[in-house]
């Protein structure tokens, strides 16, 4: 079952077209830039793609049907602006959460090497997880070490795509802060020594 | 980098996550600069050491054997668990961690 992120199509319309933009990096890349430029316009895109302004065009129109880029202007020349992905996609059991990281990370697999080793390396459903350990190492709460257990990686890679990941994290999910409450902690380890 | 961030110490003890960050941004010689200007020596456990250089990887790996062999990394004794220092921490550790 897929959720639909923010748009009237069909949830399976949704899906298929939301699972287009994960496996076309050109599509992944349009809506990182997207988000990064503040409301660009298809002239503007076009500078920074090696597509023609057609294709952009095309591009753009598609990623405003599924929702994760809506138009922000009411004439011409028109601007867009990313939306908020958020999609859960529930199999059986388990869950797995789309969102503008893992676009903004996939986007960045030819220029990264890390990161275009590791999704190589683990799939795209391995970079997924790896975000979500990432969102927990951010706030301290991970480490490299215990992720590069459960993943049976070595902790090299884990802490690399850690690290790679909490950057593109903190550049694109406002909620996401590094700040330790180091007093909370220190006092969470005295109550566990008097215990 | 600024002299103010350094303390007195002549050393320090670095876990594996520096050197990764370090040389993601392609920094290595600027790490090297501030330690090697300051004399101060890097301290790695072994373990650092093992996590920096695993066998057959297929990344880059951190020059780390660089910066031992310049002297401004240095790899650390394994600790003795003879020590009772070493000892009554490590029970301690035992009794907090879950």
């Amino acid at each position: 079952m897929a959720e639909a992120a923010l748009s009237n199509s069909h949830p399976l319309d949704t899906m298929l077209a939301v699972s287009d933009v994960i496996q076309n990096e050109r599509l992944a890349r349009l809506y990182a830039w997207v988000l990064d430029l503040d409301t660009p316009s298809v002239e503007e895109l076009t500078s920074r793609s090696a597509s023609s302004q057609t294709t952009v065009y095309e591009d753009v129109t598609h990623l405003v049907e599924i929702g994760v880029v809506e138009r922000v202007t009411d004439s011409q020349p028109h601007r867009y602006g990313a939306r908020g992905v958020d999609m859960t996609i529930q199999t059986g059991g388990e869950t797995a959460q789309i969102t503008p990281t893992l676009l903004v990370a996939l986007a960045q697999r030819d220029s990264n090497d890390n990161i275009g080793l590791y999704t190589e390396r683990h799939g795209v459903s391995g970079l997924a997880t790896a975000i979500e350990y990432a969102r927990a190492y951010a706030k301290s709460e991970m480490t490299a070490r215990i992720m590069a257990r459960e993943q049976g990686i070595p902790v090299l890679e884990a802490e690399t795509i850690l690290q790679e990941i909490q950057e593109i994290l903190l550049a694109v999910e406002d909620e996401i802060s590094t700040a330790l409450d180091l007093e909370a902690l220190d006092a969470d380890v005295d109550e566990r020594i008097d215990e | 980098m600024p002299a103010h961030l350094l303390s007195d110490v002549e050393s320090h003890l670095i876990d594996t996550n520096l050197f990764i960050r370090f040389e993601r941004h392609e920094t290595i010689g600027l790490l090297k600069r501030t330690v090697t200007e300051h004399d101060i020596d890097l301290l790695i456990p072994q373990r650092v050491y093992d996590e920096l250089t695993p066998e057959s990887y297929p990344y880059d790996q951190p020059p780390i054997d660089d910066a031992i062999e310049a002297g401004w990394v240095l790899v650390l004794d394994e600790v003795d668990y003879s020590n009772p220092v070493v000892s009554a921490t490590m029970d301690r550790f035992d009794s907090i961690l879950p």
